[in-house]
């Protein structure tokens, strides 16, 4: 067993992914174990590939199906997200961002012809029918769901849980593409977390350094997946009531929460409130750093920056 | 002239073949009636074990256009999520300040952006 942590690094989900151990005896089964779960996760929710459980459900023509118990969770939490958010964090804005241009890999959207943005609201979480004890699932016709706003924080929570079982470690930290969810004791110290405007930044980015000693943490940002359309930028956080790419008060929102999921569901919903997620997050009393222009504005408990603002 | 005289011995083995075959004539027009009425009660009993179905409710072939106007039930007559869920939660504890010199036991700073 290592005294010293290890950090294990590759890409998965289209995203990076890192692995950070804490007094592990195993690190190569907790290695495998999360990318069994990466893996699952990306079979069930992805948008981008023809064989996922997502596509068929999407092209099944209104038709009812019965799904694998991961992508029935996938469906359940993005649900629950769109319940909890009044249906500001919306699974059925898959079409709204096919319409504003993001319609297939973000590495091919980027490098695409400029295209005029269309928009269409999104139908609402309310259209999609879910039978947990049968593991059912019917969208209405022409209905495209699309789980990114969650799954990747989902499969964060599942592989930091399933690390730190399979490596017999003290304690994990699992960072899918800035979405952190830690499982176990975190080390002395805690677990040090930079929050910035992208997640494929270093760690000297401008931002700041928190320690965080359990649960999860997710930061959402319109600065990334921007794309050049006729008429103005896209990004890829839609506000579901327009269909349009959300207003662009906040910058960058980062959030703690006890899961890796809720901290996502809670920064998303931030970017799209704009104004008024300084109110929402004080209700729901979630720690959140909002960054927009001028001094960021932090809530429940986010400490100050101790460093000068670089 | 001469005479033919029948051997009675043939004579006997004659009848005997004419009488097999009447039997067996009867035994083909009792076994070709039976084999009709077994074939018309065989068939009663088919449709009524096995329905069919109705035109009106044919699914279109996979792929087809008409796949797009197949009857579905209407939206929410299976609730979309049962009860109320369960509410955001908060953090044991709040995020708090790094230390300036963190210890070297303190792995390196994850970076979340973002993505």
């Amino acid at each position: 067993m290592s005294e010293q942590p290890l950090t294990e690094s590759w890409t998965a989900l289209g995203t990076s992914a890192s692995l950070v151990l804490s007094r592990a005896h195993r690190p190569a089964a907790a290695r495998t174990a999360v990318e069994q779960e990466l893996a699952a996760i990306d079979a069930a929710c992805s948008r981008f590939r023809d064989d996922s459980e997502l596509a068929a459900l999407n092209g099944a023509g209104g038709r009812p199906r019965r799904v694998s118990t991961t992508f029935a969770e996938a469906i359940a939490v993005a649900l629950r997200a769109a319940a909890l958010t009044g249906g500001l964090v919306d699974l059925t804005v898959g079409g709204a961002l096919v319409l504003s241009g993001y319609d297939r890999d973000f590495a091919d959207v980027r490098g695409s012809r400029v295209r005029r943005i269309r928009a269409s609201a999104a139908p609402g979480w309310r259209s999609v029918e879910f039978e947990a004890a049968t593991r059912t699932v019917r969208v209405p016709v022409g209905v495209q769901l699309d789980l990114g706003a969650t799954a990747k924080a989902l499969a964060a929570d599942r592989a930091a849980a399933a690390a730190l079982a399979a490596g017999e470690a003290e304690g994990v930290l699992v960072n899918l593409g800035g979405d952190i969810s830690t499982a176990g004791a975190a080390p002395a110290g805690g677990w040090l977390v930079r929050v910035t405007d992208r997640h494929d930044a270093g760690p000297d980015a401008v931002g700041q350094t928190v320690s965080i000693a359990s649960g999860g943490l997710a930061t959402s940002s319109v600065t990334v997946r921007r794309w050049r359309r006729r008429g103005g930028t896209a990004h890829h956080i839609i506000d579901p009531r327009s269909g349009h790419p959300a207003a662009e008060v906040w910058r960058t929102v980062s959030v703690a929460a006890a899961t890796c999921v809720d901290a996502n569901i809670a920064s998303t919903a931030a970017i799209v409130l704009g104004e008024r997620a300084v109110p929402w997050l004080r209700g729901a009393r979630m720690p959140a750093r909002l960054a927009g222009d001028g001094r960021p504005t932090l809530v429940c408990g986010w400490p100050e920056d101790r460093a000068v603002a670089r | 002239m001469p005479t033919h005289r029948i051997d009675p011995g043939k004579r006997s083995r004659a009848r005997a073949r004419d009488a097999l075959l009447r039997r067996t004539r009867g035994s083909m027009v009792a076994v070709s009636a039976a084999a009709i009425a077994l074939s018309g009660m065989l068939s009663v009993v088919a449709a009524q074990a096995f329905k069919g179905h109705r035109a009106d409710a044919a699914t279109p072939a996979a792929g087809s256009s008409a796949r797009r106007h197949v009857n579905v039930p209407a939206p929410d007559r299976i609730p979309a999520i049962a009860g109320a869920p369960a509410p955001l939660q908060p953090p044991a504890q709040p995020p708090a300040s790094a230390a300036p010199d963190p210890a070297p036991s303190v792995p390196a700073p994850q970076v979340s952006g973002g993505s």
